[in-house]
């Protein structure tokens, strides 16, 4: 218990310096009145805003009415646009982006899974070359450009596809298809790397003697085995990735979380920037306890205790 | 079973392997880095070459293919504007800008790479904390973050960019200060009364170097990659100063009339980072366990 | 004809076994360099070596289970008379397992840490018999009782690291017997084990063996605990058989100068004395062209024919056979009767 308890305190620090580097770089920003009256307004005007908006109290004070906000969910309007709250911003276009992450992060795993396994039942080194070398292929390959070539192929040329937006199971085939392929390199060479360690292991020579078969043993004795480590790896994967779409959401004008922040970046409205990250550190922070704890639940080694 | 294991690692090469010989690897890794250095001097001619205009806009001759018109060896975009010269002006600040980030990398890595493995102690320690915050921060939010409050600008992804490889050149130079510092031509300077400034410098730094330079090529596909990607949500180089990120932004607008002007820059980027990896294997040893053929 | 003319096939019969892999610099080496041997059903065979003596590779030949880049390059491994070399990975699996059972050295990764023991059990079980897991289990906690592990049925459902490492040999051991072999082939078991636990888990065995009358490979570097448990010995040196013969003769009147090394270390060792062979064993791919023990042999002297002759092993007086050139010359017994007791 007291493992899990740690691991929720941990997080929890992280989260307040995270939230609290926020808030620097928040006042960094400067006061907002600027931005949000029109030209022309004056000097006076534009003080007088930011005393009613709080940003003329002492920095303490500030910081202690951002942190009480947080914890009711108050991450302050939008700069630009104040009649919505910056993190309702963010959050309607949350469900796109964890979509799409999702989708990805579980076919390309999935994917690697079987082609590692099938490497090693086979043994066959042609395999094993052929994923190495489109591996190497596809990692050279930026992800916003891959997107756009897909784009190119399906879209305009061939016309299967649709080349942008939200619409239906076939506009998620492209976007999904350019994170798969770079979550799949990634995996493959991890497992097929996991996997080579386990072959010497005892255990799995004890297996062979009993009379298992080599299938067998690389499904069901190896690959458990061979998967422990990866999953911190998938982990901290997963995590990132769904903070970080960003670039595909770009490509594919996909009504993600990473549209909304780019868009704020351009029209400085730091409001929901600061939201935006608060809402991609938190989903990292909370992903990463989920898998530890998930490690701790799969691995009869490691006690909670 | 462990003599059996050693008995049997006594035969380590197998005959009749269809794998990459030693000598096909390193003609591999050569041809890689013949391609990069052509993209550089391609780069660097069409810079020198009188007549190659990147900006000019030319109505009557837009959207060419390659190798249609001599003038346009690689064709034109949608106004008109020299594809060649575009990618070639693009290739020109992505390298540079790349050259800078190794850099700033390479500088901040190996000082807090020596500093940790010469003087050890709290300094260990305190880099090491670094070391995993560092990790932990996601440079791309950090550069939006940024770029919200300031602006985005090319000197600001160098700076944030310039944190996010230090950590491998930290390593080798923490691992080399470490295992040098207690050396007899180490120590000798130092009962002599040297500062430890000078005997960094010039006793420890000389063997750091040659490898320093392995793991700064190896970093450039990854740095490169992560800033075209910048500069492709526009939070880098701004236009109109061409990047082959920026490059095929503006390229996907115009993707269906002109399809030739996003897919250069992009090929560009993949001919570098392709290059510099497969250059680089040469000098990272990786090697898997042979697979068992079963009957 | 008597009955005791006829004479039964042996049960596992190897001739002139060889088994090679390829060096760094693509030349041929050979592990095992012509090694024959038999064994009858039910007896208890020992075969004892230094580490890389080839011992634990002979035993994997015979299950097929030869690591990456290394085969059998000649010789023949007959099981009830049938060559097993060659033979189809789906008709080898019908052996293992089944007809033979193996107990290797480290009990603590031996089993799969992420498994429960029972289960890997049973599977022993299920993978050559078709009966429901209700069935299996009930012969897993049959089989658990047998090696001695109390209170099977709970313990079974136990993960590998629960266990003590001699608990887990016992287990190894109950893995081996689950399906009734004729043979079982036990390779150090209990090197990697506490000295007190050692001689438990050798009753076990022995106790095991009993139960299925099946015949026993014992593979050792211990010469005392391969004299107490087996009745015939074996002496490997460098991929080659030196002696064999009975235990008793081997002990009272050794033919060959290696084993009569290893068993004055060994006395020496009980009087707490130091004896050591001196030298090392040739690497394998560096084996002297003659007598593979000629540069550390006493008895040799440099005589011309131990470098330039490969001994054949011949039949002595006493009944054991050895590869040696001056057997005859050897000295006087090495250990008094009943020292080894």
């Amino acid at each position: 218990m007291s493992y899990v308890i740690r691991r929720i305190l941990q997080a929890l620090v992280t989260l307040f310096v995270a939230v609290t580097i926020a808030f620097v770089l928040g006042r960094m920003s400067g006061k907002p009145a600027a931005l949000i009256l029109t030209e022309g307004a004056t000097a006076q005007q534009i003080d007088e805003l930011n005393g009613k908006l709080g940003f003329n109290d002492p920095i303490l004070g500030q910081y202690g009415r951002y942190l009480a906000g947080l914890l009711h969910g108050d991450f302050g309007v939008s700069y630009r646009n104040p009649g919505q709250s910056a993190i309702g911003i963010i959050l309607e276009r949350l469900p796109a982006t964890t979509t799409l992450a999702l989708l990805s992060f579980a076919i390309g795993l999935v994917l690697a899974v079987v082609a590692a396994v099938l490497v090693h039942i086979t043994g066959s080194h042609t395999l094993r070359a052929l994923f190495v070398w489109s591996g190497a292929l596809r990692s050279s390959v930026p992800d916003f450009f891959f997107g756009v070539l897909l784009v190119l192929i399906f879209a305009v040329g061939l016309g299967w596809l649709p080349s942008l937006g939200y619409t239906g199971l076939p506009s998620f085939v492209l976007p999904v298809a350019t994170i798969a392929t770079a979550q799949f390199v990634l995996y493959v060479r991890l497992l097929d790397s996991a996997l080579s360690e386990q072959t010497t292991a005892e255990y799995v020579r004890t297996a062979y003697a009993r009379g298992k078969s080599h299938a067998a043993v690389v499904a069901t004795e190896m690959l458990p085995n061979a998967f422990l480590p990866i999953l911190t790896v998938a982990g901290l994967n997963l995590a990132g990735l769904l903070g970080g779409t960003i670039i595909v959401e770009q490509v594919f004008s996909w009504p993600g979380m990473g549209v909304a922040l780019i868009n704020a970046v351009s029209q400085r409205d730091f409001a929901v920037v600061q939201a935006g990250l608060l809402v991609v550190v938190l989903i990292f922070v909370v992903v990463n306890v989920v898998v530890d704890l998930l490690y701790s639940l799969i691995d009869p080694r490691v006690k909670l205790a | 079973m462990t003599d059996t294991v050693a008995m049997a690692q006594v035969g380590t090469a197998a005959p009749r392997r269809r794998r990459l010989s030693a000598r096909q690897g390193r003609w591999l890794s050569t041809c890689g880095g013949l391609i990069v250095v052509l993209v550089i001097l391609a780069i660097i001619a069409v810079h020198l070459w009188p007549g190659f205009d990147a900006f000019t806009q030319d109505l009557a001759h837009a959207r060419l293919g390659p190798f249609v018109d001599p003038k346009h060896p690689l064709g034109t975009d949608v106004v008109g504007r020299d594809l060649l010269s575009r990618v070639a002006a693009g290739g020109q600040t992505t390298l540079l800008i790349t050259a800078a980030i190794v850099l700033v990398n390479f500088v901040v890595g190996t000082v807090l790479g020596l500093l940790a493995g010469f003087f050890g102690g709290w300094a260990d320690n305190v880099i090491a904390l670094v070391t995993d915050v560092s990790l932990a921060l996601p440079a791309v939010l950090l550069l939006i973050a940024l770029s919200a409050i300031f602006g985005p600008s090319a000197l600001l992804m160098i700076l944030v960019l310039g944190f996010t490889h230090w950590m491998s050149f930290a390593r080798l130079a923490r691992a080399t200060a470490l295992s040098l510092r207690s050396r007899d031509f180490v120590m000798a300077p130092r009962m002599l009364g040297a500062s430890s400034a000078r005997i960094i410098r010039t006793h420890i730094l000389p063997h750091v170097l040659p490898q320093m330079f392995i793991v700064a090529v190896t970093s450039i596909g990854s740095v490169i990659l992560l800033q075209a990607g910048l500069d492709y949500l526009g939070l880098g180089i701004q236009p109109p100063d061409p990047t082959w990120g920026g490059l095929v932004l503006e390229g996907q607008k115009y993707m269906r009339l002109s399809p030739w002007q996003v897919i250069l820059p992009g090929l560009a980027i993949f001919l570098v980072v392709g290059g510099t990896t497969f250059f680089s294997q040469r000098f990272t040893a990786e090697s898997t366990q042979p697979l068992r053929k079963v009957r | 004809m008597s009955a005791e003319m006829i004479r039964k096939a042996p049960l596992l019969e190897v001739n002139g076994l060889v088994v090679t892999t390829t060096g760094p610099d693509g030349e041929t080496v050979r592990l095992i360099d012509d090694v024959s041997f038999t064994v009858d059903d039910g007896e208890v065979v020992g075969i004892v070596g230094e580490s890389g003596s080839g011992k634990s590779l002979t035993m994997l030949a015979v299950m097929g289970l030869l690591p990456y880049g290394l085969e059998v390059a000649a010789g023949s491994i007959l099981w009830r008379g049938k060559d097993i070399v060659g033979l189809r990975e789906q008709q080898l699996r019908e052996i293992r397992g089944r007809d033979i059972g193996m107990i290797f050295q480290d009990p603590m990764t031996a089993l799969n840490p992420l498994r429960r023991i029972g289960s890997q059990l049973a599977e022993a079980i299920r993978l050559h018999q078709r009966v429901p897991r209700r069935v299996a289990r009930a012969r897993v906690h049959d089989l658990l009782d047998t090696v001695g592990v109390k209170d099977a049925a709970k313990r079974a459902r136990a993960y590998p690291h629960e266990w003590s490492g001699g608990m887990r040999q016992r287990a190894v051991i109950a893995m081996a017997m689950a399906n009734d072999p004729a043979l079982l082939i036990a390779d150090e078991p209990t090197t990697a084990l506490d000295v007190t636990v050692q001689a438990q888990v050798m009753r076990t065995l022995e106790k095991a063996r009993a139960e299925l009358s099946s015949a026993l490979i014992l593979i050792t570097h211990d010469l005392g605990l391969a004299a107490q448990n087996a009745s015939r010995m074996l002496i490997m040196y460098s991929g080659r058989i030196v002696e064999s013969g009975s235990t008793r003769d081997i002990f009272l009147s050794p033919t060959h100068p290696y084993t009569q090394g290893l068993l004055k270390s060994r006395l020496a060792e009980r009087d707490e004395r130091a004896y050591a062979i001196p030298g090392n064993p040739p690497s394998p791919r560096l084996r002297p062209s003659g007598c593979a023990f000629a540069p550390r042999c006493e008895l040799s002297r440099g005589r011309s024919v131990c470098v330039d002759a490969r001994p054949r092993l011949e039949l002595r007086a006493n009944g054991s056979c050895s590869a040696c050139h001056f057997a005859q010359e050897l000295g006087a017994p090495v250990a008094p009767v009943g020292s080894e007791a």
